[in-house]
């Protein structure tokens, strides 16, 4: 139980972070008050860039990371961390997750692990009805959504997502509160947008153009075909890499 | 034989008047006890253990465990909730805390021995990395979404090392297969709920809290606790109490009314019961504080045996008016010899019962004797205040009966019967030597409920991990003993084929012995001494003095160490008792995972000092054959003592001859066990001591009022069929302990019956010669 809860917390930022770009261009009825936490996705293809800052107890100052992501609504989702360290997170939509590093890659297969890329991909592809069967949405006045979990299981791990959008749309803040009242402060702006590119190949052009940044070919002893997660991303019926993790 | 009378009834009012004082007493805090381990005989644990075993059996069967199945996993969550928030106001039950906080109280617990604990990876990395390696690696985890779980603060746990050694001491979480989601409640009873009626009381109420929970939230609740055996078993001897008591009283009562033809004849038997089982009750109450469920089931089917008494002195007392004999204080004196010496006889045979290492026959012991003895006082006491005015008897149907059956035993001839009972006491000696009809399974005696069965075996299935029959128990003075001979079990193990460490947990395999703490807490130099990871992490954080408190916090942890009695107090109630430290005795026991068997152990683990395999079932096996054996052995001592009892009252060898009746009921039973395909258990030769006692009744009347053989046959007779009513019901009970006594009754009284009939046929034959 601890383990779920200390895995959905970091999930969750990176699932909210990618959901909070595009939504904020749909409606969301404030003159009403109405909880309708605008999550219905008008493009399928986007990338962008990021900053996270974890603030761990104990540790007064915040770890900060940066990277980029790239979004398919019908593939899934790459977050790629490249500085302090690399690291890149790769969430299909047919549940299998990988975590790739300059040395490393293993498949993500625990049961958390399958329930983790599940929520991510809803929360990505706009899927109002799966989020809110996990969270309990309310706008407020200000205009930022509050997000709090309805499943005791993620209650555990989170106590509130706060999401915050600047003025011209392009920014967007998200503040994750775990149980502990430790914060994770996400800092997103989207940077390249996709639309109209549906075959395979135009797909993985865009996955790897966005994606350029997080390429690990110049690391020492790695493949570019697969450090940058879009091989893994766009796979359908085969692992790419015989290891397993739980 | 006036005056000896009046100092009885003297005696009598006495004990009466102390009775009912007692009974007064007592009255508001009576108890009825259903506990089984009465009926389980202690097994052959070695003084070093037994304490712990006592303390860990007691343990278990105060616990209860409540499994919530369902296929969706918040409505399990939901369920427990509420459940748990049900269980709390309830009487008599201690629930214990859910996992949450059982794992947030250990983690909190453990956590200042955390320099003292590494697991075994940990252990080669710490020797193989350097510190720069560690402080990077723990630098990337930092910042990956993928990185180390952390369950202390970044100040207690810079490197998350400590995380990652609690986090691997958690037990995995059980796969479920059928895609059920899976939630427990444990809990412990309070004492006060062994009583019968608190026991009802609290099934009635964990009934319908399960009810509206599986109800509200469509799920599942099983349940699983000895608890709920005893229960179930303490409602089927109620019922049992109920068809017995009514039941014998019905059909005796209807006999004595058709033999005696008048309620007044009533007056003495009933009396003689009511006091006796009265007596009994008080006595028993004050003594062990409590009357045991299946004493109540026994004290019942003392009426059999407390009726002969009156039906004796109604007999000979009608024959006497009747007869208008020459010498009726003669015949009283017979009359008062035989019931006095077949009260003796029948007190050796109960009184035997009392050598038993079964908690539950000493208590039917001590019940009869006083009950016997109650309805003995009664009878000498109040018997001719009840002849005053004349009683008669039927002379019909008793007397046919009586005639046909001695017309039965003229059929062959005198001298073949001497041939019959050689052949009788040889076939029963071969049976019992050679052929041994005998069953000591422990599992025999619990005829449990399907659906609790049931509820035990999904538990089992989804919950459990652990052989709940079979351990190792390890025991030592000192813990470095321990240690070692852990230690040597592990080694053993592992060069076993077909076994693995992993198969074996205890908390000997969580916390390390104290020369292993020692090399990990030196070990983590590297992690927290100057300079070290700890260091390095920081400075590259740019906080260097964030790890001061850590490191001035493992320098003050240098002689900290963690024990398993510690370790074990964290767990509070939650975890069985699987330690034992008590004066200067340490047992651990080590629990063997299902499924896996370490029979072959049992030899290999002889040359080593200090290490036991416990197979429970075995064992109670064993106990209870060697009861069975002992018993055997007892029983003859009492056929013994009974003789020269009798040998030294007569004066004469035909005082052994009286010994022969039981003695061939009993072998008659050993016969019929072999025919008729039954295993005899250790409560069937408890039964046989039973046997003795009405064997030996009928005899002692045979012999002592011979000169009225008819009438004497007749309440014999009589008697033998109120017994036979008595215990042919007792063999109908659901609880096989009690059907043993009852089968061994009804076939060893049958030819108790059969045996003084013949026997007074022989002594009418010698008479007349």
């Amino acid at each position: 139980m601890i383990l779920m809860r200390l895995r959905l917390h970091s999930s969750i930022t990176a699932a909210l972070l990618c959901t909070s770009l595009n939504t904020f261009s749909s409606e969301s009825d404030l003159s009403q008050g109405l909880a309708t936490f605008g999550l219905q996705q008008n493009d399928c293809q986007f990338a962008g860039t990021f900053e996270q800052v974890k603030q761990l107890d104990g540790l007064d100052q915040g770890l900060t990371s940066t990277g980029v992501f790239y979004h398919h609504c019908e593939q899934g989702v790459i977050w790629s961390t490249l500085t302090p360290a690399l690291e890149t997170l790769v969430m299909r939509r047919d549940g299998k997750g990988f975590v790739i590093t300059n040395t490393d890659q293993t498949q993500l297969k625990s049961r958390q692990g399958k329930f983790l890329s599940s929520l991510l991909n809803s929360l990505m592809s706009g899927d109002q009805d799966a989020i809110e069967q996990q969270f309990e949405i309310t706008t407020m006045a200000s205009g930022a959504v509050t997000l709090k979990p309805k499943k005791r299981t993620l209650k555990r791990a989170i106590k509130t997502i706060e999401v915050n959008k600047s003025l011209d749309n392009k920014n967007v803040d998200i503040n994750i509160i775990d149980r502990n009242f430790q914060k994770t402060h996400i800092s997103s702006i989207q940077t390249q947008l996709f639309d109209g590119e549906v075959t395979a190949n135009a797909i993985a052009e865009n996955c790897s153009a966005a994606m350029t940044e997080s390429s690990l070919s110049h690391a020492e002893g790695s493949s570019p075909a697969k450090t940058n997660g879009c091989e893994q991303l766009l796979l359908t019926n085969k692992d790419s890499h015989p290891k397993q993790k739980s | 034989m006036a005056r000896f009378i009046k100092i009885w009834q003297a005696l009598f009012a006495l004990v009466i008047f102390a009775t009912v004082v007692l009974f007064t007493q007592q009255a508001s805090k009576l108890q009825i006890d259903t506990d089984l381990a009465d009926m389980t005989p202690a097994t052959k644990a070695s003084d070093e253990t037994r304490q712990a075993t006592a303390v860990l059996r007691k343990n278990i069967e105060q616990r209860i465990l409540f499994l919530i199945t369902a296929d969706d996993e918040d409505r399990a969550f939901e369920a427990e909730d509420q459940l748990r928030s049900e269980l709390q106001d309830i009487a008599n039950i201690v629930v214990f805390p859910n996992n949450d906080e059982l794992a947030e109280n250990v983690l909190e617990g453990l956590k200042p021995h955390r320099f003292s604990l590494l697991n075994s990876p940990q252990q080669e990395r710490i020797k193989s990395q350097s510190a720069d390696d560690i402080a990077q690696l723990a630098q990337t985890s930092l910042y990956s979404v993928n990185g180390q779980l952390r369950v202390f603060s970044f100040t207690d746990d810079p490197l998350a090392w400590h995380s990652e050694t609690f986090l691997s001491l958690l037990p995995k979480v059980k796969v479920n297969t059928e895609g059920l989601f899976t939630t427990t409640i444990g809990a412990r009873l309070e004492h006060g709920a062994l009583n019968i009626d608190a026991q009802r009381e609290l099934e009635r109420a964990l009934e319908s809290s399960i009810e509206s929970i599986q109800r509200d939230f469509e799920v599942d609740v099983f349940r699983s606790g000895i608890f709920f055996f005893a229960s179930d078993a303490a409602q089927k001897s109620k019922q049992d109490i109920r068809l017995i008591t009514t039941g014998s009283s019905f059909a005796v009562v209807l006999l004595l009314l058709f033999v005696f033809r008048s309620v007044r004849a009533l007056l003495l038997p009933v009396a003689s019961v009511l006091l006796g089982v009265g007596f009994a009750f008080t006595l028993t109450h004050l003594v062990f504080g409590k009357v045991h469920v299946l004493t109540i089931v026994f004290g019942a089917s003392l009426i059999g045996i407390v009726i002969d008494y009156s039906l004796h002195y109604f007999y000979h007392g009608a024959s006497n008016n009747d007869s208008q004999a020459s010498s009726p204080s003669k015949e009283k004196n017979a009359l008062f010899n035989a019931l006095t010496l077949s009260l003796m006889t029948s007190l050796i045979g109960y009184a035997a019962l009392s050598f038993s290492a079964l908690q539950a026959l000493q208590k039917v012991a001590f019940f009869s004797c006083c009950g016997l003895f109650m309805a003995w006082l009664s009878v000498i006491s109040l018997g001719d205040l009840a002849l005053r005015k004349p009683i008669s008897v039927d002379k019909t149907l008793l007397p046919k009966l009586v005639s046909c059956l001695q017309k039965f035993c003229l059929l062959v001839p005198t001298k073949a019967w001497s041939l019959i009972t050689l052949c009788v006491l040889l076939g029963g000696a071969y049976t019992y030597l050679l052929s041994q009809p005998f069953n000591d399974d422990p599992r025999i005696f619990f005829k449990a409920n399907a659906e609790l069965l049931a509820n035990e075996k999904r538990v089992a299935e989804l919950a459990s991990d652990y052989e709940p029959g079979r351990h190792f128990v390890i025991s030592a003075d000192n813990i470095d003993t321990l240690y070692k001979r852990y230690d040597a079990l592990m080694t053993m193990v592992e060069s076993d084929p077909s076994l693995s460490t992993d198969d074996l947990t205890s908390v000997l395999s969580w916390v390390p012995s104290k020369l292993e703490q020692q090399k990990n807490y030196l070990s983590q130099a590297k992690l927290y001494q100057n300079h070290a990871a700890a260091d390095i992490l920081a400075n590259s954080l740019n906080k260097a003095s964030v790890v001061d408190a850590i490191k001035t916090e493992y320098v003050a942890a240098s002689q900290r160490r963690l024990t398993p009695s510690k370790a074990m107090s964290l767990f509070g109630d939650s975890l069985p008792p699987i330690w034992f430290d008590q004066d200067q005795q340490l047992v651990s026991f080590v629990l063997i995972k299902k499924g896996v068997t370490a029979e072959q152990f049992t030899r290999q683990l002889e040359p080593l000092k200090g290490i036991e395999y416990v197979n429970t079932l075995k064992r109670t096996e064993q106990a209870l054959s060697a009861q069975r054996q002992s018993a055997n052995s007892l029983l003859l001592l009492a056929y013994a003592l009974v003789a020269i009892l009798l040998f030294l009252k007569m004066r004469k060898l035909a005082a052994f001859g009286l010994v022969l009746t039981p003695l061939c009921a009993t072998s008659m039973v050993f016969i019929c066990a072999t025919v008729l395909g039954f295993d005899l258990n250790l409560f069937h030769v408890m039964a046989l001591f039973l046997v003795l006692g009405f064997g030996m009744d009928y005899s002692i009347f045979a012999y002592e009022m011979r000169a009225h053989s008819n009438v004497t046959l007749q309440a014999i007779l009589l008697s033998a069929i109120t017994s036979l009513i008595s215990f042919g019901l007792l063999g109908l009970s659901s609880i096989p302990v009690v059907a043993s006594f009852g089968i061994t009754l009804l076939i060893g009284n049958s030819f108790n019956l059969i045996g003084v009939i013949i026997y007074t046929r022989l002594l009418n034959s010698k008479e007349t010669l």
